[in-house]
């Protein structure tokens, strides 16, 4: 029957893993593998494993960080070190960070329904659509979030293995073979890549006080990041081997083209409808999450206690914020220097930074 | 209030009286006699049609006015009771709560002049219908027996299927007004204290401020938690049965007096898919059919609003064969799909209405009828398409096949709101929609325990899940 474990409202470790992994997933099948594409062309999985191995080296010191101060934020770490500076600075800057994030990837998602489906509503009734969504997932509860993830993970998953089934079978792999023929140059070129894919590992910071059972935080955080890594590079990968790397690099949103190629004899015509649905799935959550993760560094910033109204209050900026995006800059490049330029080093710098101080404190305490 | 009764008869009788509006009020009897041989006043009160007057006149009566020869005047009620009384239930009482108690039960009470106490002795007997088969819940194999409106009856029916000691029944009342009898059930070494514990306390805040309670229906509104959600956070059943294999597991049980329906706490998910027939059948026939259902509970709720979106803004999902067979079956309907899906599931929605309101074998009949006529007349006047009714009967036969009559009702409601969101967003109004009653149902709790609770929070090892678990069986 019931057990008294159910009792317990926090998130556990399986939840956090599947939350984990989902909000790693969307900007994949967004704007992300263009952009690759555009830099690395045939080796743009390769920047995907990559920046995977410099975010798994981030969150072992993040994880680290955060079992030494189980049920506490970052923010609240900081508090502990430096007082009330502490709190507001670094809570300023994950605030900064969460709502580049929602409103870069809100505005994302907004502009792909245009695109795919609502060709002619204006992207302000999408935008509050979602945000009306968002704010009941918010209002509901963290727990909310992470239970309808669950839930969902498994129908996830088997879409997934139906996509990249289909994919391999129209799949060229001269495609994804990487060519030097500039040296290693594209890799190069913008390092920040390398952080700015994975930097959504840092929403940690705001799941850390929900989470159940904190000592299982690094093997499970591990397991789902490892397994958003796998997920985005077999989507860069199956992507580029059925359109090559110049068609992708103009491709608005290339995981969708791919999974409208797909067709079951005729019964099944269209593999993207069912695509979709699920992707509108691990979007959403992702964006909750990140809303989530705003309203929680805003009430622990400014100490606040009631947290409804901030939900009401932050709606109404990401909707200015994600119409300025869409006023000032159809192609993103707003979008590309918040999320690329100022995010990466706050979501790596902060809980470095924290880490490398509990480090030292430690080592001054035993002294 | 008064408290207590006096030793004086007369003033006893005057009060109980007054208290019951004697003698504007006309079911209430208070009939004076003498004890035999000792000529000391007596009376009996109880309340007219409630009570077994054989039972009165045999166990009571004859034995008091008759057989008492030997007995003195000041003999006090329980000797009275211990000698004479053949009742089988005879309960010395003085608070005049306990005793009105006792007379709106359908007990008798007898008073003695120069006593202070009462004789409240068990006399029930009104008229009641007996134990049928379960007209929501049928199965074809099981137990084919049904609660009752009559509380003891049902309790006992309980307590044959478990005769435990464990199993414990306490009663208490509920509603200032309606006073109803209600038995909390559970089994005493295998209950969570905390969830049993939280119920108790629920109920008495509700006795506080609440004055009608006259059915297990209007208490399981009252116990919810979350009243404005379609889904049911408490399970009602019919069955015996099923309710003492929910008291099994650890559940709590309430069984209430005038109500053949009782509640069973906590509740979760599977009532959507669980029915008592799956643990009377073989495990793969149990398994098949819980399969069946959750094809059924998907089927009903989106089939209509998965069937606009598609025709409507992803024609070229459909086969292209099928697609130009809807075509040619809409060329001739003036209406847009939407209106007329829901034009076709509200004329569902009445004949099921009717069916149940109309008396008798009509009912039954009309729907049957009406479904037919309406069916082929909407095709014949182009209102609607053939391929429409299709959708339209398979959604309805398959929320029938929902074995929980309010988790039922839940799915028929939301078909609606799946329709409009088809409709109106295509196949992102039905994402939208799960995720919003996912969101929801990850937000109730019934009693502290979540809504989706062998899902999500996860436990693998649970009498909820979703397949039947393996029978243990003793190896020879």
């Amino acid at each position: 029957m019931d057990n008294p474990r159910y009792r317990n409202s926090k998130i556990n470790s399986q939840q956090v893993g599947i939350l984990l992994s989902i909000a790693l997933c969307p900007q994949i099948s967004l704007r992300l593998l263009r952009d690759l594409s555009e830099t690395a062309g045939t080796a743009s999985w390769l920047i995907i494993l990559v920046a995977g191995v410099f975010a798994l080296i981030h969150f072992v010191i993040m994880a680290n960080l955060l079992q030494t101060y189980p049920q506490n934020s970052l923010i609240e770490i900081a508090e502990t070190f430096w007082g009330k500076f502490g709190r507001i600075s670094i809570g300023i800057l994950s605030l900064i960070f969460f709502f580049n994030q929602l409103t870069v990837l809100l505005y994302a998602l907004s502009f792909s329904f245009l695109n795919t489906i609502f060709s002619d509503t204006p992207i302000i009734v999408i935008i509050l659509l979602l945000l009306l969504l968002t704010s009941y997932a918010v209002f509901q509860g963290i727990e909310c979030i992470s239970r309808s993830a669950f839930v969902l993970a498994p129908f996830l998953l088997i879409s997934l293995i139906g996509v990249f089934f289909f994919a391999f079978q129209h799949s060229d792999i001269d495609a994804i073979t990487p060519v030097f023929s500039k040296g290693f140059q594209p890799l190069l070129n913008n390092p920040f890549q390398y952080f700015y894919i994975f930097s959504n590992v840092f929403l940690l910071n705001s799941l850390n006080p929900h989470i159940q059972d904190s000592q299982k935080l690094r093997r499970i955080g591990s397991l789902g990041l490892i397994s958003a890594i796998i997920i985005n590079l077999l989507f860069a990968v199956s992507t580029t081997a059925v359109f090559g790397p110049n068609l992708v690099s103009i491709l608005n949103f290339p995981v969708l083209h791919l999974t409208s190629l797909f067709s079951f004899y005729e019964y099944l015509q269209h593999f993207d409808a069912i695509f979709i649905f699920l992707w509108f799935f691990v979007v959403t959550i992702s964006l909750s999450l990140l809303f989530f993760s705003v309203v929680k560094s805003f009430i622990q910033t400014f100490n606040s206690k009631k947290h409804r109204p901030i939900i009401v209050f932050i709606s109404l900026l990401i909707l200015c914020c994600t119409l300025l995006l869409n006023t000032f800059d159809a192609d993103f490049q707003l979008s590309i220097f918040l999320v690329r330029i100022i995010n990466p080093p706050i979501a790596f710098g902060i809980p470095t930074l924290l880490w490398l101080f509990s480090w030292w404190y430690k080592r001054k305490e035993n002294h | 209030m008064l408290e207590f009764i006096s030793d004086s008869l007369e003033q006893n009788c005057a009060n109980l009286g007054e208290i019951f509006g004697l003698p504007l009020n006309c079911d209430v009897i208070i009939r004076h006699f003498k004890l035999g041989g000792s000529n000391r006043n007596a009376c009996l009160v109880y309340i007219d049609g409630l009570t077994d007057a054989d039972t009165q006149n045999y166990a009571i009566l004859q034995p008091l006015m008759l057989f008492n020869q030997n007995l003195s005047t000041t003999e006090t009620p329980k000797k009275i009771a211990d000698q004479l009384l053949p009742a089988h239930q005879p309960e010395i009482q003085r608070e005049y709560q306990k005793i009105i108690n006792g007379i709106l039960d359908g007990n008798s009470v007898v008073m003695f002049d120069g006593s202070s106490e009462a004789l409240v002795v068990e006399t029930k007997g009104w008229k009641s219908r007996g134990v049928e088969r379960p007209n929501i819940e049928p199965v074809i194999r099981g137990p084919q027996e049904a609660f009752t409106e009559h509380f003891r009856s049902n309790t006992a029916t309980v307590r044959r299927y478990i005769k435990s000691p464990h199993l414990i029944t306490e009663i208490l009342r509920l509603g200032k007004y309606s006073n109803t009898q209600t038995a909390l059930m559970y089994l005493k070494d295998i209950v969570d204290p905390q969830l049993l514990e939280d119920i108790r306390q629920s109920l008495e805040n509700l006795n506080d401020s609440d004055n009608y309670i006259p059915e297990s229906g209007t208490l399981e509104e009252y116990l919810e938690s979350n009243t404005y959600s379609l889904f049911p956070q408490i399970l009602s059943t019919e069955r015996p049965d099923q309710l003492s294999a929910y008291l099994q597991k650890g559940y709590v049980g309430i069984v209430m007096s005038n109500s053949p329906f009782a509640l069973i706490i906590p509740t979760n998910c599977s009532v959507f898919i669980h029915s008592s027939e799956d643990y009377y059948l073989r495990r793969p026939f149990g398994n098949f059919l819980r399969i069946i259902r959750i094809i059924a509970i998907f089927t009903a709720l989106l089939l209509s609003g998965i069937y606009i979106a598609a025709v409507n803004y992803h024609p070229e999902m459909i086969p292209t064969t099928l697609l130009l067979s809807i075509s040619v079956s809409r060329e001739s309907v003036p209406l847009p799909i939407t209106f007329e899906l829901f034009l076709m599931e509200l004329a569902f929605e009445l004949i099921r209405e009717a069916g149940i309101r109309v008396p008798g074998v009509i009912g039954s009949t009309m729907g049957l009828v009406g479904a037919l006529v309406l069916g082929q007349a909407a095709v014949d006047a182009a209102i609607a398409s053939p391929i429409t009714i299709i959708v339209v009967a398979l959604s309805a036969l398959s929320s029938f096949v929902i074995p929980n009559y309010s988790a039922g009702f839940a799915i028929r409601i939301l078909r609606f709101f799946f329709i409009f969101l088809g409709g109106s967003l295509g196949f992102w109004g039905i994402a939208l929609g799960l995720l919003i009653i996912l969101l929801h149902a990850s937000g109730l709790y019934c009693f502290g325990i979540p809504f989706l609770a062998p899902l999500a929070p996860y436990y693998p090892r649970n009498d909820n899940q979703l397949l039947l678990p393996t029978v243990n069986r003793k190896k020879d």
